[in-house]
């Protein structure tokens, strides 16, 4: 064990994280698959000149410019380009870095690996023109590129909202925003809502936007089919009837090129599954997420989680949760301690409870209705990689086969390149539905190292 | 530059850097992903899947599902998305598994 | 894996162990129109056999094993056209390498030993092994290719055989053996899901038979191997099928008809039987991935997907242990030693015979359990 502080994931939390810890004098060392900072939020063009392009609009990393910063701390040690590993041996965290296996026994560990995109199949999803709501804000962020001519914009929750907005504002032609969820506040929670006015504010000015440029948004209205021959030529909606099943007497063609599809995110949660860690349910939060203390401490000590990985929440969640995180990690290794440090420590907490109310009210609002998946048809691919179809699944689970990890075994969903990330949930999902039990009671494979695929190569070192 | 759906005008967007797409060359710009420089020029297949044969493309953007994956500078299942361009690179769709070295 | 809604109070065979050799052995049975129950302590088909890297190989095996592994082979054959689900068996042959001057004087050797047991080898040097195999790297300098060596999928071939049992009739139960008693001419077994009266029962625990074999107060001593493998993502073909083996021990390499290569050999990792607890040793990961791209390099620029460790068990004398106890009716034992995948169907297909009362065959009479008797 040493007093060095290993924080996986460098978005608003692994940053926050580090930042804090390393104010406190521990040592961090800051790793993430991307070569730049700043995770999915403040994402941004690699050059310079790139990023002078609509700079008016994606200011993100400018005004976080002071927290991209951290990795110049001197008691920060970034490494970009770094692909976690996993915890292969007791209390040793390893990862590939400039081609070599690294390994480092930290005195705490962050966890801040973010959050991947819900994967909600429909006809069609697989088609080239269709992205989810992260992938267009990548492209726009990222490489200051629209996606495509005339978009549809389908999904829930206030981040393909945000997309929709951006693409307006970029000038694309969005033919249509459908939001899934009933989107409006119930009475009693206009009190949480009032907790935030400033994000309150936000959400409004992204709806008046649309407004403005005249693009319609639908409520209780969801995507039943893509379709084109090899790639997006048009998309069927409907609107969401009472069951929570699209309503096919009211379908409509739209003639689209492109299609977003963002359903809300998951906690990229696989670290803190890997090494067995407790974990909860919690579908407002996403999904399967690590139980914590106040300080967020998982139930393995020495390993705090921080931001979506540990329920996905927002941005300033994350900002919140990296600071208490890096804050009680950097008090644990003993690098900070003392009156000063646990009032900082209790205003964090407090802060986070007031945003947490917040959120209650904003999952109220985003609540889907029914059950997403029977979007999907018998011959819906919905396990990507191995091309797996929701029929071919259902077949088995009708059959009997009621465990993921015989179904996985049988079909091979969720043994491809994304490691189970956009198969995983359906496969829980059907299980759930096939057996009348709630998606929280489907034991979910446990992740194996390495957590993210790596090269051959880059695994044994250059020649 | 008209054509295609980069923001911005042609010269705010910096070095430009000369690639192949498929054998016919085309125009980048430094700091760009192979996946940016795609879309940009509205080729959104990066390649055909091994079992059903289907056109793939930019999915996730942030190099999870791996459906933008192709063939770069004769190496198959590179992701477009986390890849950055360089001057003289070759990107080809890729048909399947891709290329193997002695298939 | 449905739970059984209950286990039975009574059957006539228990078959403790639901791997390969422990679900073979009960599917004979039960096509035999007998009553089996195959009990394990968690879901069936979760340890060696389902976790090992599929070879069914000849040229990697002991020589004084050789005509068991050969009746294997036989076996699993068999399985592949019996079972209504397809478990993946290949059989396109493998290839032995040799690196070094002193690798080659152990291939010919290794060779000729085999070849006396009637295993057909080509020797494959220069020019006819670029030919044959253009993928192995410049340093491996000669080869044997046996067209018996073969594969099959570990997946697969567990959840054809558990539904194959079903249908046929027998069942399984999560049911952890905790301990027995005789009882009427049968044993009384306590099990974690209540008591099973039976008149056989059959120990097929892999790397728990010394476990297993203490309860009813027999000593056989065990060594654990925690071996690792890794898979890649699914790359175009290029290895035609083959297994590759090394003389020099260690390696097993395979390219699975999906497209995903699998890489074996026996690195160890760490692990404890007692507690269930699992852990690469990244060391002999890294030196098993290395010693793999020394011999293909071109499994460098593939990704890889996942690593584990599985594990398997060698018995003190490297023989296997099946068959009838002496001197305590209705007790068998069904252990392999090592590579149980490659013999496992051969074995469930001995000792399903002797429970129906059948004479175990000549091969099988060096590993009597009768060496244990106290």
């Amino acid at each position: 064990m040493t007093d060095e502080i290993l924080v996986i994931g460098a978005g608003p939390a692994g940053l926050a994280a580090a930042r804090t810890a390393a104010a406190y004098g521990a040592k961090v060392s800051l790793l993430d698959d991307n070569r730049q900072v700043g995770g999915q939020y403040y994402r941004h063009p690699a050059s310079e000149v790139l990023r002078s392009v609509r700079g008016d609009l994606f200011d993100e990393a400018e005004r976080g410019a002071d927290l991209l910063a951290t990795t110049s701390d001197p008691n920060v040690a970034h490494l970009p380009g770094a692909v976690f590993y996993g915890f292969a041996e007791e209390g040793i965290a390893a990862f590939v870095h400039d081609d070599r296996l690294r390994r480092m026994t930290p005195g705490a560990t962050i966890v801040a690996t973010g959050a991947t995109e819900r994967p909600v199949p429909f006809p069609g999803w697989t088609l080239p023109g269709v992205m989810g709501a992260g992938a267009v804000q990548n492209l726009l962020k990222g490489q200051r590129t629209l996606p495509g001519r005339r978009i549809l914009v389908t999904g829930n929750g206030p981040l393909t909202l945000l997309a929709a907005a951006n693409l307006v504002r970029c000038g694309a032609e969005v033919v249509e925003v459908l939001e899934a969820a009933r989107n409006r506040p119930p009475l009693a929670m206009l009190p949480r809502l009032l907790l935030e006015p400033e994000m309150l504010a936000r959400g409004i000015a992204y709806r008046a936007i649309l407004m403005k440029h005249r693009v319609p948004f639908r409520s209780r209205h969801v995507i039943v089919e893509a379709t084109g021959s090899g790639r997006v030529e048009a998309a069927t909606v409907a609107p969401v009837a009472e069951d929570g099943t699209p309503d096919l007497s009211r379908a409509r063609a739209l003639s689209v090129d492109t299609v977003v599809a963002g359903f809300g995110l998951i906690p990229a949660s696989e670290v803190t599954r890997s090494i067995g860690c407790v974990h909860v349910h919690d579908p407002g939060k996403g999904g399967w997420i690590p139980v914590r203390t106040e300080d967020l401490e998982t139930s393995r000590p020495g390993i705090f989680a921080a931001g979506e990985c540990a329920g996905a929440a927002g941005v300033e969640k994350a900002l919140l949760e990296g600071e208490l995180a890096g804050l009680a990690a950097a008090m644990r290794v003993g690098a900070a301690s003392g009156p000063l440090a646990e009032i900082h420590r209790d205003r964090l907490r407090r802060r986070l409870r007031r945003l947490m109310a917040f959120r209650v009210a904003i999952e109220a609002i985003y609540r889907p209705p029914g059950s997403l998946l029977s979007l999907a048809r018998d011959d819906t691919v919905v396990c990507r990689c191995e091309e797996v179809t929701l029929g071919e699944a259902r077949r088995w689970t009708r059959s009997g086969v009621t465990e993921a990890n015989s179904l996985k075994a049988i079909t091979r969903m969720s043994m491809g390149r994304c490691q189970g990330r956009n198969c995983l949930p359906t496969v829980a999902r059907l299980i759930a539905a096939e057996t009348g039990i709630d998606v929280a009671e489907v034991p979910l494979p446990r992740p194996r190292p390495p957590l993210k695929p790596v090269g051959v190569g880059a695994l044994i070192g250059k020649d | 530059m008209s054509e295609d759906l980069r923001l911005g005008e042609a010269g705010s967007r910096g070095r430009r850097i000369s690639l192949t797409v498929d054998g016919r060359s085309v125009v980048a710009f430094e700091g760009e992903t192979v996946a940016g420089v795609l879309l940009a020029i509205g080729h959104i297949a990066s390649r055909t899947s091994p079992v059903r044969g289907e056109a793939r493309g930019y999915y996730c953007g942030m190099g999870q599902c791996w459906d933008c994956a192709l063939v770069i500078d004769g190496k198959p299942n590179r992701r477009a998305c986390m890849t950055e361009v360089a001057d003289g690179m070759r990107v080809e769709t890729q048909a399947g598994f891709g290329p193997t070295r002695f298939g | 894996m449905n739970r059984e809604a209950g286990i039975p109070t009574a059957v006539e065979t228990v078959v403790v162990g639901a791997g390969i050799i422990g679900l073979t052995t009960a599917l004979h049975l039960a096509r035999a129109g007998r009553e089996v129950l195959v009990i394990d302590k968690a879901e069936p088909w979760r340890e060696g056999s389902a976790v090992n890297a599929g070879t069914c190989a000849l040229q990697n095996k002991a020589t004084n094993l050789l005509p068991a592994y050969r009746q294997g082979l036989v076996e699993w054959r068999r399985l592949a056209g019996e079972l209504d689900e397809d478990i993946g068996f290949v059989n396109k042959g493998g290839i032995r390498v040799a690196q070094s001057a002193e690798d080659v004087a152990a291939l010919r050797a290794g060779a000729a030993d085999q070849a006396a047991q009637g295993v057909q080898l080509d020797w494959l040097d220069g020019n006819a092994l670029r030919d044959r195999a253009p993928w192995l790297a410049p340093t491996v300098t000669a080869a044997t290719f046996c067209a018996e060596d073969s594969f099959a999928s570990p997946l697969m071939t567990g959840q054809a055989l558990i539904r194959g049992l079903r249908a046929a009739g027998g069942g399984i139960a999560v049911a952890g053996l905790t301990g027995q008693r005789t009882q009427g001419g049968g044993y009384r077994l306590s099990t974690a899901a209540g008591n099973i009266d039976c008149r056989n029962v059959v120990l097929a625990t892999g790397a728990w038979t010394d476990r297993a074999a203490a309860m009813f107060g027999i000593g056989i001593s065990v060594r654990l191997n925690v071996n690792t493998l890794s898979v890649t993502e699914r790359i175009g073909q290029f290895m035609d099928n083959l297994v590759v083996t090394h003389i020099a021990g260690k390696f097993t390499l395979k390219q699975f008809p999906n497209g995903s290569c699998i890489l074996g050999g026996g690195f160890q990792g760490r692990g404890d039987k007692d507690s269930g607890r699992k852990e690469l040793d990244l060391d002999q990961l890294q030196e098993n991935i290395r010693f793999q791209c020394s011999v293909v390099p071109q499994l460098r620029d593939a990704t890889l997907l996942r690593s584990w460790v599985g594990f398997t068990a060698i018995a003190h004398d490297q023989k296997p242990t099946l068959g009838p106890m002496p001197g305590r009716p209705g007790l068998f034992f069904a252990f392999t030693t090592n590579a149980g995948f490659s013999m496992g169907p051969y074995a469930g297909r001995m000792v399903a015979d002797a429970v129906l009362g059948r004479a175990m065959p000549e091969i099988a009479r060096d590993w009597t359990p009768g060496r244990f008797a106290a």
